[in-house]
């Protein structure tokens, strides 16, 4: 089965309602960032805390938030990683090419959609990779985590290739990356020496409580304020 | 963005104001001195009063209620509440900072009288209801040290769930408590603010 095929499979399951794709669409937006920013927190908060486990190999809660820690810093890297393969690769979404996607909705409403894309590349997919990403650094906590998680990124991934934002190559690419860099940054955790314990004894770390929160209302939103401060800055 | 315009300061207050509203009770609630957080009461009072006082504004402007004030119809009026109930809360406690802060409500209000996105009429329910509500829940802290201590105990033992729970009813107030009172009138069929 070749990259067409792939697409054109999952896209006729949602493109033969009009409810169902515009049900994709608005899953597709804003669901997915608001379940990492909570996936986030809840990983902060998860485990034992102090220097001892409740059970053999329990989770503590320093270990979770060193995880957490470079897992959001690993976000923006592999953000511009992908950007820069988008460029490099520079081929073009299933959605901008006339007639091979199944679309019940008006062609105004579509092309405002395909508008808001600014033409970047689709090679490879950065949702997939920060989705995959999470996946594979959830399971290093738990595996219940990690299997729901990965469901998850799975769904979020496929509904967006559906669409046509993406080809199914572009999504496999994302998906190796984003579980490349969870096992790295699995593996950067057990050299670090508690970062966040660190951090935690220093007079100013509850100022970081506020700036977390901001910075999860943030990703959220996936990062569009943060973007458009930084686009405008640029201009 | 000009921020020289007329209208920009407004408008940019307008968009972001929440931003430092629902920050308020997280900064409270991980505030640290001499290794205790002496304000976690106060911060699940603040954001007891923000739904409350949003949650009240839906209440008053739902035709469906006998009370229904027939002037108090919208977004703004909504955080102006949650504004002043927050500031009468925090005036005993940190008078400084409210001080500092009532200058964003008072401003957002002048502003929304003058461009005609409130009434004066709206505009002083709101604000007096919200400084009742704050008001009432400061009287009303020593009677509610047990629920605000069982809160604390919940974080403290089920944090990985609280936790991202109080996330969502924060992001929550930012869309006008839109999936609260969605799941209140899914539930009892009534007290939607659409």
């Amino acid at each position: 089965m070749n990259d067409v095929a792939v697409l054109h499979y999952f896209n006729h399951m949602i493109g033969s309602s009009p409810e169902l794709f515009y049900a994709a669409l608005n899953l597709s937006d804003r669901l997915p960032w608001l379940l990492y920013a909570l996936a986030l927190c809840s990983m902060w908060f998860s485990g034992t805390p102090g220097l001892l486990p409740e059970r053999p190999n329990g989770l503590l809660r320093h270990h979770a938030r060193d995880i957490t820690i470079m897992t959001c810093m690993a976000m923006p890297v592999l953000f511009v990683v992908s950007r820069i393969i988008q460029k490099v690769v520079d081929s073009s979404r299933p959605m901008q090419q006339e007639g091979l996607l199944e679309v019940p909705i008006p062609p105004k409403i579509w092309h405002d959609i395909i508008g808001s894309f600014h033409m970047q590349g689709s090679f490879p997919s950065d949702h997939a990779v920060v989705f995959f990403l999470l996946a594979t650094v959830l399971f290093s906590l738990n595996r219940w985590w990690g299997l729901v998680g990965l469901l998850l990124a799975t769904f979020f991934a496929l509904l967006r290739m559906a669409l046509g934002f993406h080809w199914p190559s572009d999504v496999l690419a994302g998906a190796a990356l984003g579980i490349f860099a969870g096992l790295l940054v699995m593996l950067a955790s057990r050299w670090m020496d508690s970062l966040f314990l660190r951090w935690s004894r220093k007079q100013w770390s509850w100022w970081l409580a506020p700036l977390i929160f901001l910075f999860l209302y943030d990703c959220s939103y996936k990062f569009s304020h943060l973007m458009s401060l930084i686009h405008q800055h640029g201009s | 963005m000009d921020f020289f315009s007329d209208r920009a300061w407004y408008e940019w207050l307008n968009t972001w104001h929440w931003l430092l509203l629902t920050t308020l009770p997280v900064t409270f609630w991980f505030y640290e001195r001499d290794g205790i957080f002496p304000h976690r009461a106060l911060a699940i009072l603040l954001l007891l009063g923000d739904i409350l006082g949003m949650g009240l504004e839906h209440v008053l402007h739902s035709p469906q209620f006998y009370w229904h004030v027939e002037d108090l119809d919208g977004v703004d009026e909504c955080f102006l509440v949650a504004w002043f109930a927050s500031l009468s809360l925090l005036l005993r406690y940190t008078p400084r900072w409210v001080l500092l802060m009532v200058w964003f409500p008072v401003f957002l209000a002048t502003n929304m009288i003058i461009y005609g996105d409130l009434s004066v009429y709206e505009t002083l329910t709101a604000a007096l209801l919200g400084c009742v509500i704050g008001m009432g829940l400061y009287m009303a802290r020593d009677a509610m040290q047990r629920f605000t201590y069982g809160v604390e105990q919940l974080f403290l033992h089920h944090g990985a769930w609280m936790y991202p729970f109080a996330l969502l009813v924060l992001f929550d107030i930012n869309q006008d408590l839109s999936l609260f009172t969605a799941s209140f009138h899914f539930m009892f069929g009534y007290g939607s603010a659409s």
